[in-house]
């Protein structure tokens, strides 16, 4: 909701990845670059992505996986319970 | 009673009893001294704190359960005069360099699951009792009638005072008793922490205790609750009132330690920390744990309708948003000195909908994220206005939010499905998204009557009661009735998290999410792969997540918020910098050299302690630590049906059954019979990493390696075939 929205949809070029999507979101939605990169512009580890409900560091290609049309992105905080 | 004034209060004090002792420094983060008090013989006495006391039970939950331990024995009950209500900080808390240092702990013996409880809550009473000081209080014994305990600092008095006036439930003791024994400043009212419950501790189980603070900033007193397992209605079963500690030099050197930059450097460094990426993460400082609404539906595991589902389209109306836009931000919001993390919100200016106070315009604190599973998904109500309605009258009539809501949810499907109907529940409706009815419920606690009472009594109650009264299924009930070893289970589905139903079934006071939250590593991460890994997670998480208690501390610094060094640490989920700082804090206390090994080793002596205590009291063995089939899977067909592919898909490639051309009821079973032998496999992996035996028994090899192995421990393993 910093974005004022939280849900985008996004274009991607075909063969594009999880990163590029990650990027992409920081065109579109410039407030969110301090929060989600770090001084060296590197997504910050807190920032957890998943595709298709699953996190995307899991995955074999990791942030490279290629997304494909109507593949869902979240973009979560770390989540620790209670 | 709101016409009574503070003098006529004052004067109602008849003083039944009163102690003067020497207020002496804290040293290192002891006071070195408790206090006991014994409500049948109005006695008050301080009993010395050993070093062998604190080697072996460090402090706060440690110190609690060793006090409770030598007061009672095996065939002790929870209502019995001999029972005990102890209260501790610990030897970090207080400190107002870091973060979440002002919790305390209540132990007792629990009216919900006659054994041990914990619950801890933040507040400021727990360092005040210590600067005043005492490590711990321990109240023995029932008042002939209804008393307050005022423990003074300021001035080294003890008395049990007459409380014939005094109100009840909690909004309006609290208030009453800071005047009183504050008086008008803020300087004297921000000295006072009552302890209190409320009418519903008089009537039904489920009621936990409410500490205060005064909120100088919004001049409103402020609860926090220790809300778990029954602490409150054994407040009210001794005719207590109400506790309350006045301490009024508090400092940044009140605990005496014996390294303050030690500490302050840990502190710089979390505080910087948290001003750089609170927002960024979890944004605790205006949304509080609300946030996780939001997360939990997404991944499906928000409680709905009775832990039925995971998710709702509804869930946006109570998420974090809703609140951040209703919250009170005139200025921090701290519930103890010094935290930056500041998640302590509240909502004011509510009006009353309903019960003894409609139409006043009242304070709520919170909600937060446990009370909203309980009463709003779980029970099919999302609506804001109504979770402050609920949220109110739990908090000042006692009552935990998350007993009382999965009970409500219990008896709402118990309607849905026929066992219940208007004529047994005195009228009321109880259909999901039915408010009102839950309100009423919450009146009839208070009262002490109708069908709520029936609700109050919990899950595990209402099942008995169900089966003889009603004839319902007892197997049927059991599936359903979300509560292990008679507490109710807190908000997160664990249906697609092996390691999370460990962490509830094996918890050692019940099913509370501060011992063992795995469900996001397990499930979402899936850094748990193996029963091996879970086994592990299920040995360090637990112990370490203990270890808070011990010391006073919350645990949220520790990982709701991730410094950045977790990207290169080797095992990110422990978050290794901010153990650290937990080294650096105890160290600083103690003046004492700090390995991460040594706070675990702290932590892991009180751990098999508690489960030891529990087999003293009857329980502590593997036939206690299973959970309802809900919790392990699809219990019923609707539940099945709305997640058919998910479970399909397991029959296939997981157990190697084609779904194919069978009934839902026949999937079903294969699932269950899967699922649960996957839970025993798991039990006993976690047994054997615990170092106990496969009934879950801590072996004497185990205790002798903790340095717990006394005579009665061992006799007590040895009975049990450790």
């Amino acid at each position: 909701m910093l974005a004022g929205k939280n849900i985008l949809s996004l274009e991607m070029d075909s063969g594009q990845s999880v990163l590029d999507a990650f990027y992409r979101v920081l065109e579109m939605v410039p407030a969110l670059k301090p929060h989600w990169l770090d001084h060296e512009g590197q997504p910050q580890v807190f920032v957890h992505v998943f595709l298709n409900g699953d996190d995307a560091s899991t995955l074999a290609q990791g942030m490279q996986t290629p997304l494909h049309d109507g593949d869902c992105l979240d973009f979560i905080p770390p989540v620790a319970g209670g | 009673m709101d016409q009574i004034t503070i003098t006529q209060l004052k004067e109602s004090h008849q003083l039944l009893a009163e102690f003067q002792y020497a207020v002496q420094p804290v040293v290192h983060g002891y006071a070195n001294r408790t206090l006991y008090i014994n409500l049948d013989s109005n006695t008050i006495a301080i009993k010395p704190v050993d070093q062998k006391m604190k080697e072996t039970f460090t402090g706060g939950k440690g110190f609690c359960l060793w006090l409770l331990w030598n007061a009672i024995n095996g065939e002790t009950k929870w209502d019995d005069p001999q029972n005990e209500l102890v209260v501790a900080g610990g030897p970090i808390g207080g400190i107002t360099a870091y973060p979440g240092s002002g919790k305390c702990t209540v132990v007792t013996l629990s009216p919900l699951t006659k054994s041990i409880i914990d619950s801890n809550a933040g507040a400021y009473f727990g360092p005040y009792l210590k600067f005043s000081g005492f490590d711990a209080l321990e109240v023995q014994g029932k008042a002939q009638e209804d008393v307050v305990i005022f423990i003074d600092g300021d001035n080294g008095t003890v008395s049990i005072e007459a409380a014939p006036l005094d109100e009840v439930n909690t909004h309006l003791l609290s208030k009453q008793l800071t005047d009183l024994y504050g008086g008008e400043t803020d300087k004297g009212k921000r000295a006072i922490s009552v302890m209190s419950a409320g009418r519903a501790a008089e009537h039904v189980p489920m009621c936990g205790v409410n500490v205060s603070y005064w909120d100088s900033r919004r001049q409103e007193i402020r609860i926090k609750q220790a809300a778990r397992g029954g602490a409150g209605t054994v407040l009210r079963d001794k005719r207590i009132k109400a506790i309350v500690v006045k301490y009024s030099e508090t400092g940044g050197d009140s605990n005496g330690a014996a390294n303050l930059e030690l500490i302050r450097a840990a502190g710089k460094r979390i505080n910087k920390e948290i001003a750089d990426f609170d927002a960024s993460q979890n944004d605790m400082r205006h949304l509080g744990t609300p946030y996780l609404v939001e997360i939990m539906n997404k991944f499906d595991i928000l409680p709905v309708q009775n832990f039925r589902y995971g998710s709702d389209p509804d869930a946006h109306k109570i998420n974090g948003e809703v609140w951040k836009s209703m919250f009170d931000f005139r200025g921090p919001d701290g519930c103890w000195y010094g935290c930056s993390l500041q998640c302590a919100h509240a909502v004011p200016h509510y009006h009353l909908q309903s019960g003894p106070y409609q139409g006043e315009v009242v304070f709520v604190d919170g909600p937060e994220y446990e009370s909203l599973g309980a009463l709003g998904s779980n029970l099919g109500i999302f609506d804001a206005p109504a979770m402050l309605e609920l949220c109110f009258y739990c908090d000042t009539y006692g009552i935990d939010t998350i007993s009382v809501g999965n009970s409500m949810a219990f008896a709402y499907e118990c309607y849905e499905k026929g066992i219940l109907d208007k004529q047994k529940t005195g009228g009321l409706e109880l259909t999901w998204g039915n408010a009102e009815a839950a309100y009423e419920l919450l009146h009839q606690m208070a009262r002490g009557e109708g069908f709520g009472v029936t609700v109050g009594q919990g899950v595990r109650a209402m099942k008995a009661i169900f089966a003889e009264r009603y004839g319902a299924d007892p197997q049927q009930l059991q599936d359903m009735g979300m509560e292990i070893k008679g507490l109710e289970i807190s908000e997160y589905i664990s249906r697609e998290s092996l390691a999370q139903q460990g962490g509830y079934s094996m918890a050692s006071k019940g099913p509370q999410h501060d011992e063992a939250w795995l469900i996001f590593m397990d499930m979402v991460h899936k850094q748990l792969p193996t029963f091996e890994a879970k086994a592990e997670a299920l040995h360090y998480f637990p112990v370490w997540r203990t270890w808070f208690s011990l010391h006073g501390l919350c645990k949220l610094p520790w990982n709701d918020i991730i410094p950045v060094s977790n990207r290169t640490a080797k095992e990110p989920a422990k978050v290794p910098e901010h153990v650290e700082n937990y080294c650096w804090l105890y160290e600083g206390i103690s003046g004492k050299k700090t390995t991460p090994e040594d706070l675990m080793a702290q932590s892991e002596k009180v751990y098999n302690f508690q489960r030891l205590f529990n087999l003293r009291m009857g329980f502590g063995t593997r036939q206690h630590d299973y959970p309802p089939y809900r919790l392990i899977g699809p219990a019923t067909i609707e539940e099945y049906e709305n997640r058919t592919e998910r479970y399909d898909t397991q029959l296939r490639e997981v157990i190697g059954v084609n779904p194919e051309g069978k009934s839902v009821e026949e999937k079903i079973s294969l699932v269950r019979k899967h699922r649960e032998h996957q839970y025993e496999q798991l039990m006993d992996a976690v047994y054997l990493r615990r170092g106990w035996t496969n009934d879950g028994v801590p072996t004497q090899a185990t205790l002798k390696r903790l340095g717990i192995d006394f005579p009665e421990a061992v006799a007590l393993s040895a009975a049990h075939g450790g």
